[in-house]
């Protein structure tokens, strides 16, 4: 039987490592990320927006569409997944909904940000309620399941270390099990938060997060990946526009010792052959293969 | 100025005398990656949506739905006309009424329908069985009636897999050809010739224009052979969709590899500078 991604995710969280996190944003990048071994990926509203819908704005991803893109992720891989909850999508009785449908998708976790959608920090009081009503929903369906407070900040000079402090200490009292601080500036920062917030940190990386800070239990790789399929597509479509099959030829070329190369194998017919072959009645699956044209898995 | 619809597009490029390619895409960035490149049409791919949304092989596990879902998306996103395609119509006669229905709804430009059994497979891809050529036309004839009732200008595509599937031959491709144009297709897709001479053949016995698709046992022919030999829209299915896995994998390594970028807190070298945002559309300061 499949383990429950939960449990896996709470389980390497007790390793004495810090877990990398590569996003994701559909099922085959997912599984490519899977294949790679990393422990953990992520989905974030940005790379939903950016994918599924083609809009840089975050907000306007819905609840659902999160929610349904982590259920395709989650069907194709058993790599526990961390859903990006933007701001709860609404308040303390939205962010349980939303807390509910990425428990229902499959996801080992949830991060949760304290703005309003204009770059201002929401109250403590009221983020922390949001906070506590998804842990509520946590300890009802699945105490496994990873709440993560996210500290989106303050913007401009208000926000100081001792600020961060503040908020993710509320957090944790609410009951979240880590802490998410965007934007701490270097090392003494991430130090000092370590020490005095009594949950582990979640990290972006390339922001000042070097890999052994104090505290820190996943190092997020944010959208790169997406970022790396999108340069790709891009140089792909150009190319393509520009110099149509020669192009394809000289790329097909290249990727003739890829992985990729024979893309067929790499998406999975094979697995789909030896199903058939277990399943189906004999003769659809012998004779249809001999006799017709094509790459024979 | 008004948008020209997406239906009108379409059919003005399938019956203009002049070859035209479809990049395919499997969501709304490859989508508009495709359409800031310059081309005019653009295709969905079954393959890349199937392999990209469920992380599974295009054998006919994509619903009527989740096609029509994605389209819809897509639809939405873009300027140019959207070819999708919508498989074997995902059941009988009805399923393929349905489907018209909702895909011309979601505002695609066109879409093709294929002549294998049902649960289909990709067309380069052994395995594949055929239904029988009545029932082939049956949906044809079904398709071009809804597409008559909500939207003439709709284009109504036939694939016929009648040459590499069990028991096919170029023929059989060939006399499928001609009876879905009869029922009412606008535009053939001859899947899986294999042959300058097969192409040239079956452009020559059809009335209506050709769809043709440079990859598997297709020859990988440039766009002014295509053209001499009448072919009017040419496919590249999975091309993106292909840059896009190879540079996901090698991401993947790369990142494995990169200690010491963690080490040292920066992004690294598997970061990258690539400007997504501006084949996005803009957000209200969210």
């Amino acid at each position: 039987m499949r383990k429950s991604m939960t449990i896996l995710l709470r389980e390497r969280l007790a390793e004495p490592r810090t877990l990398r996190m590569p996003g994701a944003f559909n099922a085959m990048s997912a599984r490519i990320i899977a294949d790679g071994g990393y422990p953990v990926m992520s989905l974030s509203e940005y790379s939903v927006a950016a994918s599924l819908l083609g809009t840089a704005a975050r907000g306007l991803v819905t609840l659902d569409e999160m929610a349904a893109t982590a259920r395709y992720i989650t069907a194709a891989v058993q790599t526990p997944l961390l859903v990006d909850a933007g701001r709860g999508h609404g308040n303390a009785i939205n962010a349980m909904r939303a807390a509910e449908m990425f428990i229902q998708a499959g996801a080992a976790g949830m991060h949760m940000g304290d703005h309003d959608g204009l770059g201002e920090a929401i109250p403590v009081e009221e983020a922390a309620g949001k906070i506590a009503a998804c842990v509520h929903v946590r300890d009802e369906l699945d105490p496994d399941f990873l709440i993560i407070a996210r500290l989106d900040g303050q913007g401009g000079d208000e926000q100081t270390v001792e600020t961060m402090v503040h908020r993710a200490k509320a957090y944790v009292a609410a009951g979240a099990d880590l802490i998410y601080p965007r934007g701490p500036s270097g090392d003494d920062e991430i130090a000092q938060m370590g020490r005095s917030v009594a949950a582990p940190l979640v990290l972006d990386r390339g922001e000042g997060a070097r890999l052994p800070a104090l505290g820190m239990a996943i190092l997020s790789h944010g959208d790169q990946a997406l970022q790396r399929s999108a340069g790709a597509m891009w140089d792909y479509l150009q190319g393509f526009a520009a110099e149509d099959v020669d192009y394809v030829l000289r790329f097909l070329d290249q990727v003739k010792q890829h992985p990729t190369g024979n893309m067929h194998e790499f998406v999975g017919f094979p697995a789909i052959r030896e199903l058939e072959e277990r399943f189906l009645p004999e003769e659809d699956v012998v004779n249809r293969y001999e006799n017709s044209l094509g790459y024979k898995p | 100025m008004s948008k020209l619809k997406a239906s009108t597009a379409m059919r003005r490029l399938v019956r203009r005398d002049k070859i035209f390619v479809r990049p395919g895409c499997h969501d709304v960035l490859s989508a508009r990656m495709a359409a800031a490149a310059g081309f005019e049409a653009i295709g969905m791919s079954g393959y890349a949506v199937s392999v990209s949304l469920l992380g599974q092989p295009d054998v006919g596990l994509i619903t009527m739905s989740e096609t029509v879902r994605m389209c819809r998306y897509i639809c939405n996103a873009v300027d140019i006309p959207v070819m999708v395609d919508a498989d074997t119509g995902y059941g009988g006669v009805d399923n393929v009424m349905r489907t018209v229905d909702e895909v011309i709804k979601a505002g695609a430009g066109g879409l093709f329908i294929e002549d294998q059994v049902d649960p289909k497979r990709c067309g380069h891809v052994a395995g594949k069985r055929l239904i029988s050529i009545a029932e082939g036309v049956a949906k044809i004839r079904a398709a071009d009636k809804v597409r008559r009732e909500l939207d003439e200008d709709f284009v109504i595509m036939a694939r016929t897999d009648g040459r590499g599937a069990l028991g096919g031959s170029f023929q059989e491709s060939l006399d499928r050809a001609r009876a879905f144009t009869d029922a009412g297709a606008d535009i053939i897709f001859p899947e899986g010739l294999v042959s300058v001479e097969e192409i040239g053949a079956m452009v020559a016995a059809t009335d209506v224009p050709i769809s043709y698709n440079r990859t598997g046992v297709s020859p990988m022919l440039g766009l002014a052979d295509l053209e001499r030999l009448g072919v009017r829209m040419v496919a590249n299915a999975t091309g993106a969709f292909k840059a896009s896995t190879r540079a996901l994998v090698d991401y993947s390594v790369d990142y494995a590899a990169d200690h010491a970028a963690d080490d040292a807190g920066q992004i690294g070298a598997t970061g990258t500078d690539f400007d997504l945002g501006r084949f996005l559309r803009p957000g209200g300061g969210i």
